[in-house]
């Protein structure tokens, strides 16, 4: 079993970088490996709650990521000062994902076999 | 008047601040796409979008905070009035 992080960076909708993430996550999650996932930059807008992404005829991206658990996918992580840059509070948030300052970002990050960027 | 378009994060890009380097007191700027996150939280960016938005030059589309989940502190706009901004403004100059 390896140790794989996904890093999430992007906003949601102006490219497919959020989408695409999530699809190769829940692939992933197939093959029994230890996954991490981390919002951090912009990635942290993915994760607000109520989206109405049909009106610009999207998919939610937020109304998605409960399913992560479902996929036993339970390491869901946040940088901390993304979300505060932004105005933004973990109240605000579609899933519970853990704040991470960036002292913590680096040693998720030195635990991991693979990281995959989005 | 000038009409200035933003479709780029202010987090990730320098689209935003570029723009308001150089835009006039009586241009326009309307937001669009990822540049709405501006919209959310003007005062994270430059003093000049706040002075923008009281002046009430600043718009962003309500299609895409809808999206996205974010609330305005610009003037909102639906498609059909960012169309008709459009045609009220030369030139139109777009960043991304």
């Amino acid at each position: 079993m390896k140790k794989i992080l996904f890093v999430n960076r992007q906003a949601p909708f102006g490219r497919s970088y959020a989408k695409e993430s999530l699809d190769a996550l829940l692939a992933a999650s197939a093959y029994d490996q230890d996954i991490s996932v981390l919002f951090s930059g912009d990635g942290v807008f993915q994760l607000i709650k109520d989206q109405q992404a049909k009106s610009i005829e999207q998919k939610n991206i937020a109304s998605t990521l409960p399913a992560l658990e479902m996929y036993d996918i339970t390491k869901v992580f946040v940088q901390a000062s993304a979300l505060s840059a932004r105005g933004l509070t973990t109240g605000q948030l579609a899933i519970t994902a853990k704040p991470l300052n960036e002292a913590e970002i680096s040693a998720l990050a030195n635990t991991q076999d693979s990281i995959l960027s989005f | 008047m000038a009409l200035h378009i933003i479709n780029r994060s202010p987090f990730q890009h320098s689209a935003l601040r570029e723009c308001l380097e150089v835009i006039s007191s009586t241009d326009v700027l309307v937001l669009i796409e990822d540049g709405t996150y501006a919209a959310s939280n003007p005062a994270a960016h430059e003093d000049n979008l706040a002075r923008i938005i009281r002046s009430g030059r600043a718009y962003a589309l309500q299609e895409d905070l809808l999206a996205r989940g974010i609330e305005a502190q610009t003037l909102v706009i639906n498609m059909d009035e960012f169309v008709t901004l459009c045609t009220e403004h030369n030139p139109i100059q777009s960043w991304f």
